[in-house]
């Protein structure tokens, strides 16, 4: 007999443990399941991207900062004699 | 007690203002089986929505009318409610639930009177029907309900519709929505987009480096020539500056009378920059002040014009002079008027007595010439005709003649010459009268201007209505104000002198300023670049790492869930897998291809492994296989589906001992139908079944062979307005 009502977050938990995955893997697995259960596919993909889109975002400001630094630096002529 | 009734059964149903429905109608369900025949749009599938709406609060493969779902109203209910009331069993005790929505209301309101008699409303009785039930709505589908659309993948051609229908009839399609969900695309977009802009700002940072060093090099030496020692070159050096130059500004401020500013804060390097520009500013405000006021400049333009007057009163004064000295010269050549008004007087009378002798001349001309007409027209006369002389005419015209020829015409000319002379020298005289009377005018005029331009030297001086030379007071004051300009020459001398050390002290604090800068730049640019080629935890590695770890944990997830999904399949096809095959033996009689398989694969779509199947029919006796899809008929795969829905509804573990089935027959011959029926019977003992049907001959089938005995036969009929009513069906024979 199969069974239907089975708890998919915890098979999967289980599955990852079993697999040796990460720690962060399960956690990203707990927080991804409450995003489907909340929001369907489209919750799941909305925490993906917030996620990718805070990395790229903390990327951008590093980067930001980066880019001041090298364009501070502009050539410039000797001042003008007064 | 059989197994059955130990598990949920239906007993009842009232439907009102649901759908197609109207006016209300009350369904009694067979002890084993309920038969709905109608044809096509008499509310079949209605009444079998009912039973899945009540229990669920929505219709899976019902599209949308609106966001408030109101495809569930009846468009003639006069109260534009839907109400479902459903009354289940389980081991013997009756579970109403009853459930209720108004059109252009988004949610239904769900109530529930369990086997105690307790009422239990919204989340509470919704959570009480999935515990009573034991399976989720996607379940229901696989397990309970075989409606077309579920089992229309199983039938189709495209592969990638028929791997999801089957994952959705093994239960794995949260699974394969999850994993359509979670793709980790982004997550090496992402990485990709980082890793080219790190390389492309190293090589910014790179180039930066060397043109900030430069911008350093070239601050440094140019702060050096301004006088800066190389241990100077520092923000506590600047700041000490800063203030020195502050406080000369304000004594500067002081010295000329200009409004002091207030004191800068000294801390930052931006700082030195802002004094700098506050003393530049306040210096050009100084002067601009002292170009508004200045006494110099006062100074300077009363003496210009005091020179200018000066030469104004000699320039006036040499005219009038040389005036003067012009009418003298004319006395003195042609005399004075009263000398002319004598030789006017005689000459007067000169020309007055000639004109007279002149007209006594011509009267005697005229007197000749009336004798000499006379003489000529009486040439035989003896005397005289005036005087009465005898005389000869001829002799007295020849005489005559010879007088006015010579002597009369002699007088004329002389008198006429005297006439003429006398007029010319008249005319002279009143000439120079004219002459003399413009010399005078030129004479009084420039007396005039020189004493006006006399006046206002007087006046430019502040000493009105002084009369007297007024040249050498003007030479005195010239000499006084030519003392007083040098004075104030050195005075803005100083005051320059002061704004430039001023000036020089900005420069050079802003040179100060300018190297600092160059400085920190240089450090922060070699420091960035330095962070970026050592790698580790700063800069983007960070990022890179979190992507990647982020990467990593979502094909661990993805693995997992794969794993759950094929696990699953195979489990659920180990389980029906020989049930598959009989009842697809049964159902679809196949004259050769007389077995049927599943098999269960993987395959990566979109970088994800997903369950992907394969419907082999084979023949048991030679063992030929075949793609089932490309050699069986529409009711021969028709048949596969029901075979698959049907033997994986017995192994599915739930609470439900009921199954509904809408229009089971589709595209089946008589003989299918009546292997249908057959199967479907063999499953009365387990499960209640509810059936609706268009199809007479499946009707005629399930009669034959469920008789009437436990089971319902209801025929639909459906009228504008009313909508579909019951009535119980005759028997066939």
């Amino acid at each position: 007999m199969l069974p239907v009502m089975t708890d998919l977050g915890a098979e999967v938990r289980e599955a990852l443990k079993r697999n040796g995955a990460a720690s962060s893997a399960v956690t990203l697995w707990d927080e991804v399941y409450v995003g489907y259960r909340q929001g369907g596919p489209d919750g799941v993909t909305d925490l993906l991207e917030s996620k990718v889109g805070a990395i790229r975002k903390a990327a951008k400001a590093e980067a930001s900062e980066m880019r001041a630094a090298a364009g501070a630096i502009k050539k410039k002529t000797r001042g003008r004699k007064r | 007690m059989t197994v059955r009734e130990s598990r949920v059964c239906l007993v009842s149903i009232d439907i009102e203002g649901f759908r197609g429905v109207n006016k209300r109608v009350h369904l009694d369900f067979g002890p084993r089986a309920t038969v709905l025949s109608a044809w096509n749009g008499r509310g079949k599938s209605t009444l079998l929505g009912a039973i899945e709406w009540v229990l669920w609060g929505e219709l899976r493969f019902q599209a949308s009318e609106n966001h408030t779902h109101d495809e569930l109203n009846s468009l003639f209910h006069p109260a534009g409610r839907a109400t479902v009331q459903l009354t289940l069993s389980r081991d013997g005790r009756e579970i109403v639930v009853r459930r209720q929505k108004t059109v252009r209301k988004r949610d239904s309101s769900v109530e529930l009177t369990d086997e105690n008699g307790q009422t239990l409303e919204g989340a509470e009785a919704d959570s009480y029907i999935y515990r009573l039930l034991g399976l989720s709505f996607e379940d229901f589908y696989r397990a309970a309900f075989l409606h077309q659309e579920s089992i229309r993948g199983l039938l189709t051609e495209e592969q990638k519709d028929r791997d999801e229908a089957m994952d959705r009839l093994f239960g794995v399609e949260r699974i394969r929505d999850l994993l359509g969900a979670i793709r980790p695309k982004p997550v090496t977009t992402a990485l990709a987009e980082i890793e080219a802009s790190e390389t492309n700002l190293m090589a910014r940072l790179a180039g930066a480096g060397g043109v900030a060093e430069d911008v350093r090099t070239r601050a440094r030496e140019e702060a050096l020539e301004l006088g800066y020692a190389e241990e100077e070159l520092t923000l506590e050096h600047g700041l000490i500056e800063a203030g020195k130059l502050q406080r000369n500004l304000k004594t500067a401020c002081e010295k000329y009378d200009h409004s002091e500013p207030a004191d800068l804060p000294l801390v930052a390097l931006d700082d030195l920059d802002r004094v700098s520009r506050r003393v530049k500013t306040t210096i050009t405000e100084i002067r601009l002040a002292v170009g508004r006021e200045s006494p110099l400049d006062a100074a300077l333009g009363h003496l210009g014009d005091l020179r200018r007057l000066r030469a104004e009163v000699d320039e006036t004064t040499q005219s009038h002079t040389q005036a003067a000295s012009e009418f003298g010269e004319h006395e003195k050549e042609h005399g004075k008027p009263q000398e002319w008004a004598r030789e006017s007087t005689g000459l007067a009378t000169k020309v007055d007595t000639a004109q007279a002798a002149l007209r006594v001349l011509d009267a005697r001309g005229r007197v000749i010439t009336d004798a000499l007409e006379y003489l000529e027209a009486s040439p035989a006369a003896k005397e005289c005709p005036v005087c009465g002389d005898p005389k000869e005419a001829s002799k007295l015209a020849s005489l005559l003649r010879a007088k006015v020829q010579k002597d009369l015409a002699s007088e004329i000319r002389r008198l006429n010459r005297q006439v003429e002379e006398s007029t010319k020298r008249l005319n002279a005289i009143e000439d120079l009268k004219l002459a003399r009377m413009e010399l005078q005018q030129a004479v009084e005029t420039a007396a005039r201007i020189k004493d006006e331009t006399r006046d206002r030297a007087w006046h430019a001086m502040g000493r009105d209505g002084t009369a007297g030379d007024v040249v050498p007071e003007l030479e005195r004051k010239e000499r006084e104000l030519e003392a007083k300009l040098e004075g104030l020459r050195t005075l803005n001398q100083t005051r320059e002198t002061d704004l430039k050390t001023l000036g020089e002290g900005a420069d050079r604090l802003r040179a100060l300023q300018r190297f600092l800068k160059a400085d920190t730049d240089f450090a922060r640019v070699r420091e960035k670049a330095e962070e970026s080629e050592g790698g580790g935890a700063k800069g983007l590695e960070e990022e890179k790492a979190r992507l990647t770890t982020l990467k990593s944990d979502i094909d661990a997830v993805i693995f997992a869930l794969n794993g759950l999904a094929s696990g699953r399949a195979e489990e659920a096809l180990a389980s029906c897998g020989d049930s598959i095959t009989q009842t697809y033996s049964k159902l679809c009689n196949h004259p050769y291809f007389d077995g049927l398989k599943i098999e269960l694969g993987q395959k990566a779509v979109q970088g994800v492994q997903r369950n992907t199947y394969r419907i082999v029919a084979y023949s048991k006796k030679d063992g030929q296989r075949t793609s089932a899809s490309s050699r069986l008929s529409t009711a021969q795969m028709n048949c596969v589906a029901l075979s698959a829905y049907l033997s994986l509804s017995k192994v599915l573990t739930h609470n439900l001992g009921f199954m509904l089935l809408d229009d089971p027959s589709q595209n089946l011959d008589g003989e299918h139908k009546r292997a249908l029926a057959s199967v479907l019977g063999n499953l009365l003992p387990s499960l209640q079944l509810v059936v609706g049907t268009h199809d007479a001959e499946f009707d005629a089938a399930l009669h034959e062979q469920w008789g009437r005995d436990g089971v319902s036969w209801y025929d639909l009929a459906w009228a504008p307005r009313e909508g579909t009513s019951l009535r119980p069906a005759a028997a066939v024979n």
